[in-house]
């Protein structure tokens, strides 16, 4: 049984393919033939080559088992009505650059998301650094502030509720998120004392003092509405202070990237409905 | 029908007749289609069952095919039917074979189908007959076993007989593309039939 002779590796094989289909340029073909000549290996892969094109072009056609045409109820069925009629549109090629739309709403629908996201992923990522800043604060401040809620202490402040209150509410959330770990260790000594005795403690003496007043952010939370002192309390804090409201919600950036979303997946959902309808 | 066939000249006369039973059809005559359906079976069938292997398989996708073209018939807007309707064809048999690649279940049964073997005339040579058996036995296997959008470029080119740009426009793909998978695939078919090509050479 004659053997195939390989043709050198630095042979192009794409090269003498070409030239067996006549595919190639003048120059080309120039080049190819000198290769060819020179290389019985290229040679032969010509010839074989040209035989396998005759001998493809030369295969027997199946024979059809079956005949194809359509029956009347095959043509009522396969008739288009209502929403397919509507669905086969998105499957027209001129309607081809709801793929390429589909996709950028996704990748901008899930872009959104993912900067939503990503400022509250910040304070799990970075809490060991962020921890030990914060721990000093929590024992100057007092255990009040140390287990302030999001309702009571968020715009109540003096020195971070203004700022706070033209933050995005996801960035509202780091501030409102639990503390650390160093800082929470705090917590203990603040949550074991009920709540209610928190607050005769702002008003009992300077000894005690110092806790409510800073954490409620200012001498007129302190003095005339001890209410937000209250812990775990929202309610209190949301009818005190109106600014508050503006901490509960979505925001506009995520609803907008929730609805990019839904329209890109949609026009997926709807081509490749189209295409199985086809 | 008839008065149609005969109508169309020489040149464009596939062409002419085609674009009319097309026109007819999308009006609602589903005569004219099986009209289309009677030019075009047994040469989508060949087509298909190029690219599928299992017989039968191969007919239901050449009759999804139609299916397919019946319900699409308003998105024709003109240029070849056949092609339209190879196309249609090719992209039915690709879907069946990549579920199949998805779930193998037998390889190539075409392999020992009676109705691969070439005919045979009366005065055919037994001896010549054998070697001709085996060579399409040998080759439809090596054409089953290369990658599908190369089997696919080589059987619309050179079993169909479709030129690059046609199958460029079906493949939706690049002239080159087109160029460069039938070359490759031809290599492939070489190193397939690297034990058996004493049957094809001389």
């Amino acid at each position: 049984m004659p053997r195939l002779v390989h043709t050198r590796p630095d042979h192009d094989e794409t090269l003498i393919a070409r030239l067996a289909a006549g595919d190639l340029a003048e120059r080309e073909a120039v080049d190819a033939n000198a290769l060819v000549a020179a290389c019985p290996a290229c040679a032969q892969l010509r010839a074989d080559l040209r035989s396998i094109m005759a001998a493809t072009a030369g295969l027997p056609a199946a024979r059809r088992t079956r005949d194809f045409r359509l029956t009347d109820a095959d043509a009522a069925r396969l008739r288009q009505s209502g929403w397919r009629r509507v669905l086969g549109r998105f499957g027209d090629p001129r309607l081809a650059f709801t793929k390429p739309l589909a996709t950028g709403l996704v990748a901008l629908g899930i872009a959104g998301l993912v900067l939503t996201a990503a400022p509250s992923l910040i304070p799990a990522i970075g809490s060991s650094g962020a921890a030990p800043a914060q721990a000093p604060l929590a024992g100057a401040y007092g255990p009040a502030q140390a287990t302030a809620g999001p309702a009571g202490f968020g715009s109540d402040s003096g020195g971070a509720a203004p700022g706070a209150g033209n933050l995005e509410p996801s960035f509202r959330a780091i501030q409102s998120a639990p503390p650390p770990l160093p800082a929470a260790s705090a917590a203990p000594a603040a949550s074991s004392e009920p709540a209610a005795s928190a607050l005769p403690a702002a008003s009992a003496g300077p000894s005690s003092a110092p806790p409510a007043d800073l954490g409620v952010g200012g001498g007129t939370a302190a003095g005339s509405s001890p209410a937000p002192v209250v812990e775990g309390n929202p309610s209190v804090g949301k009818s005190t202070e109106p600014g508050s409201e503006q901490t509960e919600g979505p925001s506009a950036l995520l609803l907008v990237s929730l609805a990019l979303l839904v329209v890109g997946v949609g026009l997926f959902l709807l081509r490749w409905a189209a295409r199985r309808t086809a | 029908m008839g008065d149609l066939r005969t109508t169309a000249t020489a040149d464009d006369g596939p062409q002419r007749r085609d674009l009319i039973l097309v026109e007819r059809a999308q009006a609602g005559d589903l005569t004219a289609f099986n009209d289309l359906v009677l030019c075009y079976q047994d040469q989508l069938y060949g087509l298909v069952a190029r690219m599928v292997p299992d017989p039968d398989q191969a007919a239901d996708v050449v009759q999804e095919a139609f299916f397919s073209a019946y319900r699409n018939l308003g998105a024709f807007r003109g240029g070849s039917v056949k092609s339209w309707l190879s196309r249609i064809a090719i992209n039915a048999a690709m879907d069946i074979q990549r579920a199949r690649k998805r779930r193998p279940v037998q390889p190539y049964p075409e392999l020992e189908d009676d109705s691969w073997q070439p005919p045979a005339g009366e005065e055919a040579d037994p001896e010549r007959q054998v070697l001709t058996g085996e060579r399409v036995r040998v080759l439809t296997a090596a054409l089953a076993a290369i990658g599908d959008d190369q089997r696919a470029a080589i059987v619309l080119f050179d079993i169909e007989g479709f030129d690059y740009a046609e199958i460029a426009e079906m493949a939706g793909v690049s002239l080159g593309t087109v160029k460069s998978r039938i070359h490759r695939g031809r290599l492939a078919l070489r190193r397939g039939l690297v034990d058996r090509m004493e049957l094809f050479r001389g």
